[in-house]
């Protein structure tokens, strides 16, 4: 499989290294799930399907450049504020999602706190023999899990990407990358981002940031700041 | 007769005093209640919802806001009932 990936990846390197930047508008669906009806608070319920009906109008932009990229969700509006909150939520969109070829952090900035988080998203892709047209791109299928630890259980979400190698770049939705082309397309269990708009060779290419003054934390840290706000509130 | 009426007006306003005061501690103690009752009732909304999100997998990031906007959307019903 690896074989396989450097050949694709040569194949059309080769003829088109010259995308040096873009940008990608994703937009946002989030389905249904089996165990969203038997869930006991009627709070959750109601709020998940808010963030269904919502999603919609959510818009997440990624920017790229040949070294690193960074996925934001653009400011908009819901159909109402609850729902919209509730959409961005439930997408796993923890804050702005900065990529370089070896790491992926999420910029989080809210009542947890203000750090860069280290995330670890899917790392052994499954190569699959299938392709489909995303936006006039040919595109391949990659398949793989997202693995969530989170006290209660560890769970392996399956995920699906199709990723075009005519755009050499690693990166991808929320911190999904590392394939041999940018991913288009991307689910997540039943989280689904899909492109809006291609943009390649902007005159203003997008510009890697810094983060210096910011802490960088893992998941087990912010994982543990969680639990101590819990317990304080419930004190 | 004088003293009588005197005695009667007397009477109505220590009364009167008596019951307005008597009616501002009632309203304190209903006040303290309604604390009370509201409360435990969005926590417990609030630890279900996060219950919840995590029972399906969601990371503890999603599942604490998840409880959070239980908890909040709890508050508002009952401020409104």
């Amino acid at each position: 499989m690896n074989v396989l990936k450097i050949v694709i990846y040569l194949f059309f390197a080769s003829g088109f290294s010259q995308i040096k930047n873009g940008r990608i508008e994703y937009s946002l669906v989030i389905d249904s799930f089996e165990g969203l009806k038997n869930s006991k608070s009627t709070y959750y319920k109601s709020n998940y399907n808010k963030a269904i009906e919502n999603a919609k109008y959510l818009n997440f932009i990624l920017e790229f450049n040949n070294e690193s990229s960074a996925f934001y969700l653009e400011q908009g509006l819901g159909l109402d504020d609850g729902g919209y909150f509730y959409a961005k939520i439930h997408s796993g969109y923890m804050g702005k999602v900065f990529q370089n070829l070896d790491f992926t952090y999420a910029l989080v900035n809210n009542e947890i706190g203000k750090f860069l988080l280290k995330r670890e998203t899917t790392k052994d892709w499954e190569l699959i023999n299938e392709t489909k047209n995303i936006n006039g791109f040919l595109c391949y299928k990659a398949v793989g899990e997202f693995v969530i630890n989170n006290g209660v259980g560890v769970f392996h979400h399956p995920v699906i990407a199709w990723y075009c190698p005519k755009i050499p770049n690693s990166f991808g939705p929320n911190g999904f990358g590392k394939l041999p082309g940018l991913i288009l397309e991307l689910q997540v269990k039943n989280i689904l981002f899909g492109v809006r708009k291609v943009e390649l060779n902007l005159d203003k290419p997008y510009l890697s940031e810094k983060n210096e003054n910011v802490k960088t934390i893992d998941e087990s840290e912010i994982n543990k700041l969680i639990d101590k706000i819990d317990r304080t509130s419930k004190n | 007769m004088k003293k009588l009426v005197f005695t009667g007006l007397a009477v109505v306003a220590f009364s009167g005093v008596a019951m307005a005061w008597t009616r501002e501690v009632k309203g304190e103690m209903i006040d303290k209640k309604a604390e009370e009752v509201v409360s435990p009732t969005c926590d417990q909304e609030q630890k279900e919802a996060e219950q919840d999100a995590l029972a399906n997998g969601a990371s503890k990031f999603e599942a604490y806001f998840a409880g959070a906007a239980a908890w909040g959307d709890c508050m508002k019903t009952l401020s409104f009932n």
